[in-house]
């Protein structure tokens, strides 16, 4: 009989790496990817643009907007029947709290870029079908990488919710509501016009602001897209106000500010018990 | 070799142990140099702590009722075994407590209980299957 | 002679250790100080009513709770600081059922369950699953309770864990499995010498698995002894007295128990047999027979025990007493 003490070296923690990889598996254990992707697919068979008249167009047109759903609504997908009340089973593994919960996150991330990914391809061999693979490539490097960063920053935005708490949809929808309607509530009956808009900068700002990051390289890309595929070269009216170097200043940061945010969330101890008064 | 315990028993578990091996010992169920279960089989069969099997057999040990082969297991030793006359007293002994505890504990006393005895076991020997017990 | 009832105990590298743990829930206390001590190699029954805080208490071992005050230690690493080290040294049997993911297949889900386990034993695992006779393509949601349960026993000991929590471990067996569980548990015991808590309040299932016991009730350990202490001290006394006998002062306040009336009662006494012998018997009582409790009639006997009878314990003893408990 050895001592429990001589063999307790034998006994790991699990570190970052690991913990990741297994929630990547899990989630496709979980098939959730594969629904995201089925969602997408069937909004664009919905939504593709009948006018077109080439396929390769239609498909890929579209899905960046999807995408761009995609990224928030997958965030909290990622955590889907387990909030952080009933996260008792994945927090009794052998990973640091904090670790973990990134762990999921960042598999979570992963599966939208593999996603990501499949839709590029999906888009690349239709286009090669149709002999439209040299204008697909002319897309640009920037729109490419604006075309994922935006979903992921979403992704990140949703996941300060889910990874602090046991309802982040009714937080989500609460703050999407209220705060906007409280605003201009306060700027009508208290005149802080002014005040707010500075305030506000940070979302609002076209150089560098959190809205414009996201949606103005969507907005670009799909001009470019339509440029390319359906003008035929033609002259487009969407997208002014993406400044390329600004807005390569712009997405890190925010995808650091984020992430600072979720790490901030992760690390806090949320005391799993008060649903379970019950238990002794 | 067949060891029952009783876990309202007032007697500890490891005593019941030793009692019950003892009793194998007497009434020759195990054999000098016999192995006895191991630690591990024991305590599974029985449900009980390792522990408490390993205390019943190292007790067992000191009395010289048995003896270790080092990775071999727990063995009767020769001289422990085969009903000497010691060992049926012991028994004897052991019976005859439990029985007197519960002869006071309904307020008889020593002479009724013997009589009652020596009743019972007539009643026995004319019919076994009814006789004695209730 | 008052009663002095330990609820400490001295050892040198305990498997887990507890200093003044608290917690409270909104307005509910959990816990109140709690402060247990669990030896190395040692089968430790957690024993009190349902919300004396024994699950509140396996979890904060876990780190799965935060304790507001107090600390906790598991063989020498502190929870809090080394969360994940200590869950890496523990078999963790939750109170819950659904503990796991329902739409995981139960192979599956062992499967989830060892990627995190760098011990992992798969012979072991599926020696585990076939006793406990579990349904591995079966999705672990559509489980009975105890099917669940079953599994949840593997998930805990397939990694020999050196420490075992098991909460309520036989919460929704059946007779059957039941008894398989226990001879699964010492099985694990024998192989690995390993620690386990089991809380539960059921004492009878462990009676020959335990060897320390805790008491636990509204979030302070009552009593905490091992089991030799506890045959030797604690004891029914059954008595022939005269009628409305009032007993002996020095005997009357270590009484745990009463028990019968009239002529013959029966008293559970804390102390030194020979002591309360003689002094019952100078007080007028026959005392017909003395016998050491099974582990569930301590248990019960000292979760009846009135509120603050061993609170004297806790004060700092007369020099009358101290001496009396060498």
């Amino acid at each position: 009989m050895e001592s429990a003490m001589e063999r307790a070296g034998a006994y790991h923690a699990v570190g970052f790496g690991k913990a990741t990889a297994e929630q990547f598996r899990l989630l496709w254990m979980s098939r959730r990817p594969l629904f995201m992707m089925l969602g997408i697919v069937g909004l664009l068979a919905l939504f593709g643009e009948p006018w077109t008249e080439r396929p390769a167009a239609r498909l890929f047109s579209m899905w960046p907007i999807w995408m761009l759903l995609a990224g928030p609504l997958w965030a909290f997908a990622v955590w889907h029947n387990e909030g952080p009340g009933n996260r008792l089973y994945f927090w009794s593994h052998p990973v640091s709290r904090t670790t973990h919960s990134l762990g999921r996150l960042a598999a979570g991330a992963a599966w939208l870029v593999v996603l990501y990914g499949a839709l590029v391809l999906g888009g690349a061999a239709f286009a090669a079908l149709d002999g439209d693979l040299a204008q697909f490539g002319a897309v640009g490097f920037t729109a490419w990488v604006a075309l994922i960063t935006g979903p992921l920053i979403g992704f990140l935005i949703i996941s300060v919710l889910t990874v602090s708490s046991d309802h982040p949809i009714r937080w989500f929808l609460g703050i999407l509501l209220g705060v906007p309607l409280t605003l201009s509530l306060v700027d009508e009956w208290l005149g802080l016009g002014p005040a707010l808009e500075f305030l506000l900068k940070p979302l609002t700002s076209r150089d560098w602001g959190l809205a414009m990051t996201i949606v103005a390289p969507f907005l670009h890309a799909m001009a470019r897209v339509h440029e390319l595929f359906i003008d035929q070269g033609g002259s487009s009216t969407v997208g002014d106000g993406f400044d390329t170097q600004d807005w390569w200043l712009a997405m890190p940061l925010w995808i650091l500010f984020w992430l600072g945010v979720v790490v901030l969330m992760a690390r806090r101890h949320p005391d799993v018990l008060p649903r379970w008064r019950r238990s002794g | 070799m067949l060891i029952t315990i009783d876990a309202s028993d007032a007697r500890a578990i490891y005593v019941q142990i030793m009692d019950e091996i003892k009793r194998a010992v007497v009434l020759g169920t195990v054999k000098p140099d016999d192995p006895l279960p191991s630690v591990r089989h024991l305590a599974s069969e029985l449900r009980v702590n390792p522990n408490t099997v390993q205390q019943a057999y190292r007790e067992l040990e000191r009395d010289g009722l048995v003896y270790v082969r080092r990775g071999q297991g727990t063995f009767v030793a020769p001289d422990g075994a085969g009903g000497t006359a010691r060992e049926r007293r012991q028994l004897a002994g052991m019976v005859a407590t439990k029985a007197l505890r519960e002869a006071y504990r309904n307020g008889l006393t020593v002479e009724e209980l013997m009589e009652a005895i020596r009743d019972a076991e007539t009643r026995w020997s004319e019919d076994p299957n009814t006789g004695g017990a209730r | 002679m008052s009663l002095m009832i330990p609820t400490e105990l001295s050892v040198i590298e305990p498997a887990v250790e507890t200093a003044g743990l608290a917690k409270r829930y909104g307005r509910r206390v959990a816990l109140d100080g709690m402060d247990m001590t669990v030896p190395q190699g040692a089968v430790y029954v957690l024993v009190g009513p349902n919300g004396a805080g024994k699950t509140t208490t396996l979890r904060i071992l876990l780190d799965l709770v935060r304790a507001d005050a107090g600390r906790a230690g598991v063989l020498g690493l502190d929870t809090v600081s080394a969360g994940a080290e200590v869950r890496a040294h523990c078999g963790y049997l939750p109170e819950r059922q659904d503990a796991g993911y329902g739409w995981m297949k139960v192979q599956q889900l062992l499967d989830h369950h060892a990627r995190f386990r760098s011990n992992w034993d798969a012979a072991y695992a599926t020696q585990l699953v076939e006793r406990l006779e579990v349904r591995d393509h079966t999705k672990f949601g559509k489980l009975s309770k105890g099917e669940a349960r079953r599994v949840q026993l593997v998930m805990a000991l397939a990694h020999r864990p050196p420490l075992l929590l098991l909460d309520e471990p036989t919460d929704g067996l059946d007779p059957v499995m039941r008894d398989e569980a226990l001879a699964i548990l010492s099985d694990h015991v024998a192989d690995t010498g390993a620690t386990l808590v089991i809380s539960t309040h059921l004492v009878y299932e462990v009676e020959g698995l335990g060897d320390h016991l805790g008491v636990l009730k509204e979030g302070v350990l009552r009593a905490q002894l091992d089991r030799e202490t506890l045959r030797q001290r604690l004891r029914r006394y059954t008595l022939e007295v005269a009628e409305g006998w009032e007993g002996v002062p020095e005997v009357n306040e270590s009484i745990i128990r009463r028990t019968g009336s009239g002529r013959e009662v029966a008293w559970t006494v804390w102390g030194e047999e020979g002591e309360v012998v003689e002094r019952l018997k100078a007080g007028g009582a026959t005392v017909r027979h003395v016998d050491p409790l099974t582990l569930e009639e301590a248990a019960v006997a000292l979760l009846a025990m009135r509120e603050n009878q061993n609170r004297i314990a806790r004060e700092p003893a007369p020099a009358a007493t101290q001496a009396e408990v060498r």
